[in-house]
């Protein structure tokens, strides 16, 4: 089930928020548990028992890692220990060696959630490419059953990994109860595309929250934001996007659909090269943050106050700030647990400190899909960071601020090419296009709601460059309303959520880019 | 825990009116104006594990809920009026908004800029070897419907983005060796003097002196001036042959003071109109039918363009009989218009009967020809059923063992499949290229005939032109429970064969023929409501038994129609 869905906006959403608002508060959680199992079940049935299970194991895991844990520092009575069920511990192994079990325990929990993520998501792609090397080694290839991707799994099993770690670094206790633990995993708003919520930033707002009613609003207006995007921004731009370089999915395609999207590509002049490559990275940048905001949106209309995860980033001045500000919670992630792990920036050498940041981005684009164009795009932001800390920053800084602005623009602009185009011969193909310089004159009557649309876009994009545009956005999304602008607000979310309505309905089913990673 | 109560009534309103929607859509308690245009009709998907677990439910739900939101109505017009009124944008994706408040029919834009063959055919020498062995076939099946005193010929309808290009959308030209098909098929058909009656020109030639618009504004079809097309088309018609087809006049096109939404403006579900300035127009003709004057049997075979000659011709006063086979695909059969598939008529019959066939379309449609009619006419009159099956095995060894073939054909990817899918890929293959059967193929005209089914089907034509006989079989029919065109076709064969005829055995007397025909009267009045309301109307007034008055009513109309000459 999609947000922008007539099943979730009319259905789903209507009849969730009244029973959760008319339900006692201690049985809300339940309520939203409940409706998150039944939001996950309606769109991925045959993977819904994996996520409950693999949940419950995780769980169990980690309050047995933490007894073990407690245990190895002598802190804990095991008498007290509430799940009698496990084996008892044994830290010490028959022949003397001590062998931390809460180390085996914490690895074991990463490597059920990395390992399903692995299997589901890189499963297909691994066999593919080992075929290929045997095939090439003139062995027989390996047979292999195609698996399909459970939605969301590259979310879900990251907030996994961030409560079994945190839980084990110490930065959190163990949750007491097991639907307290499946609420994390599993609560509808952020589990099919983030933010990714990291286990210590929500722990407390599971079991206490406060929703004032100014929070119900605002919660819903910033949904109603999230929807405008999608619907009114993304969509249309996304639309003249698949007319030339085809659905974002090339998996499903027959080489005789690939042939063809080829030819189109060979046959499109510059000027439409560049603007089909502008409009998917305003689309992408709408799209995503359309769905993050509706995610927002709804948590706060429960009382949950989930990460912001996309601060401007078109306005960066260097490819390491666009870093900082697009999808942060997952930049987040990769810092706290890999970038940090790897040793970060405290390395003996700098050759180190330099692969430890490309590696990171490489594991990046490859989370983004399980294909080389995503490998490509992964590295290629890879050594954009590493030439930013080396030259790129202080030239950039050189330059002064709009020029830098437009100059990462252009880099970011450049690298969605192997992000949108999911065949690294297609990109290519499409890169030369956009440099073949054979333009034609722009028709602005050809397309003017694509056009009119992109300029919408790209003023948002930029509008935070001004310190007028600062001041709006802080006043939109951060700041308390007074009473009028709250009866402003109220009519013009109305207003925008009836017209969204109009445009799912009049234009078609939408989907979000971002559920397939 | 801070309530001010504002608040709590703005947060409930929002609630309220998610739910109102909600059911809205549930029960459709407040009437919405509906909105126009075609969409499939939702098959139920009952909910169950496997409907469930394949994801077929939560489609069908996902459809269900978009054709039952409430309210939907208004927000899909609130959505389009802001669309067109700011962007000039539809989103109705067969409709493409011109200049100045025009509507044009999407393909015929692309025509217009010779982007729609390559939507069918890839290349443009593909579309022009398509459109090649397309009017080599059409002269085949004229010279062979010659033989038994049928004209086929052609009628190509005007295409609105050609006539009022001016008021088209920019698009860019295509590049490369550009052809326009309708413009190209014109050129093949006057090359080797195929009968055609082409109207773009000449409604080009028109456009600038008439004092009407030869199209109205937001409207794809030619409506009203349609009846100069068909007035050129019957001319036409009539100097191939002299049958001495009625003189048609059109005096004038009288402009009418009604107020309406054009059939293009419709399917855009705006929340106004776009404006009020192409009015409709009625024509104003007179037919001249003296002595000497026939009345032809025409079957028309195309596109949508036919239906403005019913609405705005006196079309009983020109044709004897008519059939339209709307894109090869419906047949209506008479004036009455008895819809059936035209897989399921006797298509031989059909082409026989007719002493015009007319094969016609407008611009944009020429890149669809002739949607497999003239290739299944030529199977049905020069192919016997042996001789197609005999080219069966040949097809599909050529398909698993050719390449040039398989290439040719397009069908590299049905080499691995089953023997049996393969046959059927074969018979396909044979049914749309008849030029592959031997006697029809090459330049040179077909030397072969399927002369027993064409004999059946004349002497079938010859009965069923018969009033008496044809009713007398009828009423077989319905008491034997059998289908009349069985025993057309039983009784077809008797005449050819020498055997016992039917008509003969049953040897139905005036009486009970009449007797039969006021009882199917009185069947199709009950199934007819507005009827069933007169007469219950008229039995009340008069103080008189329903059923004596439909019976009394039922034989007076049979009494007529026999007096008339109407019943045999």
């Amino acid at each position: 089930m999609v947000f922008s869905s007539n099943v979730f906006l009319l259905y789903f959403m209507p009849i969730f928020f009244a029973v959760y608002f008319l339900t006692p508060r201690k049985i809300r959680n339940y309520v939203l548990l409940f409706a998150s199992l039944l939001f996950y079940a309606y769109g991925a049935p045959e993977f819904i028992i994996h996520l409950i299970l693999s949940t419950i194991a995780n769980f169990y895991l980690v309050r047995w890692m933490m007894k073990a844990k407690e245990k190895e520092n002598g802190k804990l009575r095991t008498e007290n220990f509430p799940f009698s069920v496990l084996p008892p511990i044994r830290s010490v192994s028959p022949s003397g060696f001590r062998f931390p079990l809460s180390k085996l325990l914490c690895g074991l929990s990463i490597a059920i959630s990395i390992g399903l993520l692995f299997y589901f998501k890189y499963g297909n792609f691994t066999m593919q490419n080992l075929n290929t090397i045997l095939g090439w080694a003139g062995f027989k290839s390996l047979s292999w059953t195609k698996i399909l991707l459970p939605i969301g799994i590259s979310f879900f099993s990251f907030q996994s990994v961030t409560y079994t770690l945190d839980t084990y670094r110490g930065v959190n206790k163990p949750m007491e109860r097991l639907s307290d633990y499946m609420l994390y995993i599993v609560m509808f708003p952020q589990l099919i595309a983030g933010p990714i919520v990291r286990y210590c930033d929500i722990a407390d707002q599971i079991r206490n929250r406060e929703s004032l009613y100014t929070d119900r609003l605002h919660g819903f207006y910033r949904f109603v934001l999230g929807l405008c995007k999608k619907v009114l921004i993304a969509d249309v731009i996304g639309f003249q996007v698949d007319q030339v370089l085809g659905p974002s999915n090339y998996d499903v395609l027959t080489s005789a659909q690939l042939a063809d999207i080829a030819n189109k590509i060979a046959a499109i002049d510059s000027t439409t090269a560049w603007i089909t490559i502008l409009a998917f990275t305003f689309q992408i940048y709408f799209d995503f943050a359309g769905y993050s905001d509706m995610a927002i949106g709804l948590g706060r209309m429960m009382g949950f106050r989930f990460p912001e995860n996309f601060d401007n980033p078109y306005v960066s001045t260097t490819i390491s700030e666009f870093w900082r500000r697009w999808h942060q919670t997952f930049c987040v992630f990769i810092t706290n647990y890999l970038y940090f792990p790897l040793g970060g920036s405290r390395v003996k050498t700098e050759a180190r400190k330099y692969f430890n940041l490309w590696f990171c981005f490489l594991v990046s684009g490859l989370w983004h899909g399980a294909a080389w164009n995503f490998v490509v795009y992964g590295a290629l932001q890879g050594i954009f960071i590493c030439a930013d800390k080396l030259f790129l920053k202080k030239f950039n800084e050189r330059m002064g601020r709009i020029p830098s602005v437009f100059f990462t623009f252009c880099l970011i602009v450049l690298t969605r090419c192997f992000f949108r185009i999911e065949r690294i011969d297609l990109s290519w193909l499409f890169i030369k296009r956009l440099f073949a310089f054979d333009f034609v004159p722009f028709h602005f009557g050809e397309n003017p709601h694509l056009y009119v649309t992109m300029l919408i876009a790209a003023f948002f994009s930029f509008f935070t460059l001004s310190k007028f545009g600062l001041k709006v956005q802080d006043k939109v999304y951060f700041t308390e309303y007074n009473k009028r602008q709250h009866i402003l607000a109220f009519v013009v979310s109305l207003c925008a959520f009836v017209f969204c309505l109009g445009a799912l309905n009049a234009t078609g089913f939408s989907p979000f880019i971002y559920f397939r990673f | 825990m801070k309530r001010p109560v504002r608040y709590t009534i703005q947060f409930a309103s929002i609630l309220v009116v998610l739910l109102a929607v909600l059911l809205q859509g549930l029960t459709h308690a407040v009437n919405t104006k509906p909105l126009a245009g075609y969409t499939d009709e939702l098959d139920t998907v009952p909910l169950n594990f496997s409907t469930y677990y394949d994801g077929t439910f939560q489609d069908y739900l996902t459809d269900y809920a978009k054709e039952n939101t409430g309210f939907r109505e208004w927000a899909i017009r609130l959505y389009n009026q802001v669309s067109y009124s700011c962007f000039n944008k539809t989103h109705c994706h067969f409709i493409t908004p011109g200049k100045d408040g025009y509507l044009f029919y999407s393909e015929a834009f692309r025509e217009y800029y010779g982007i729609e063959p390559l939507h069918f055919y890839k290349t443009y020498d593909n579309a022009r070897i398509w459109a090649q062995k397309n009017v080599r076939m059409m002269n085949k099946l004229r010279y062979v419907l010659k033989d038994y005193g049928v004209e086929f010929l052609c009628f190509m309808a005007p295409d609105k983005a050609e006539i009022y290009s001016e008021y088209l959308p920019y698009h860019e030209p295509p590049k490369g060796n550009v052809i326009h098909t309708a413009a190209y098929y014109d050129s093949l058909m006057t090359a080797i003097g195929f009968p055609h009656v082409e109207m773009t020109k000449w409604y080009l030639a028109m456009k600038d002196t008439a004092s009407f618009p030869l199209f109205p504004k937001r409207d794809t079809h030619w409506r009203y001036a349609a009846v100069y097309g068909f007035d050129s088309l019957f001319s036409y018609m009539d100097s191939l042959n002299g049958f001495g087809i009625p003189d048609i006049h059109v005096n004038q096109l009288i402009a009418l003071d009604t107020e309406y939404l054009e059939n293009d403006e419709q399917t855009l579900n705006l929340l106004f109109p776009i404006g009020n300035d192409s009015p409709k127009y009625r024509a104003d003709i007179t037919i001249d039918c003296d002595e000497g004057c026939h009345k032809p049997k025409v079957l028309f075979v195309g596109d949508s363009f036919i239906w403005d000659l019913e609405t705005y011709m006196p079309w009983k006063e020109i044709l004897a009989d008519v059939e339209i086979w709307f894109y090869n695909k419906a047949a209506f059969v008479g004036f009455d218009k008895e819809r059936h598939p035209v897989t399921e008529i006797n298509r031989l019959r059909s082409l026989l009967n007719a002493d015009y066939v007319v094969w016609y379309s407008s611009g944009y449609q020429w890149s669809r020809a002739s949607y497999d009619f003239v290739e299944d006419a030529l199977i049905q009159l020069c192919v016997t059923d042996s001789l197609f099956d005999a080219q069966i095995p040949w097809v599909m060894d050529s398909l698993g063992n050719d390449s040039a073939f398989k290439a040719k054909y397009y069908a590299q990817h049905y080499c691995e499949i089953s023997p049996d899918s393969l046959r059927q890929y074969a018979i396909n293959l044979l049914k749309s290229n008849p030029e592959l059967i031997p006697g029809l193929r090459g330049e040179a005209m077909p030397t072969i005939r399927n002369t027993k089914a064409i004999a059946l089907a004349q002497q079938a034509n010859t009965i069923a032109n018969d009033k008496l006989w044809k009713t007398t079989l009828e009423m077989a029919a319905s008491k034997t429970e059998r289908s009349f065109a069985e025993l057309l076709d039983k009784e077809a064969e008797n005449v050819l064969f020498g055997r016992p005829l039917l008509k003969d055995e049953i040897q139905a007397d005036t009486a009970t023929i009449i007797q039969y025909e006021v009882e199917k009267l009185i069947n199709l009045w009950r199934n007819d409501p507005k009827q069933t309301l007169f007469l219950e109307r008229k039995a009340k007034d008069k103080g008189k038994d329903y059923e004596t008055v439909m019976q009394e009513d039922a034989r007076w109309v049979i009494q007529e129609k026999l007096i008339n000459g109407e019943l045999f």
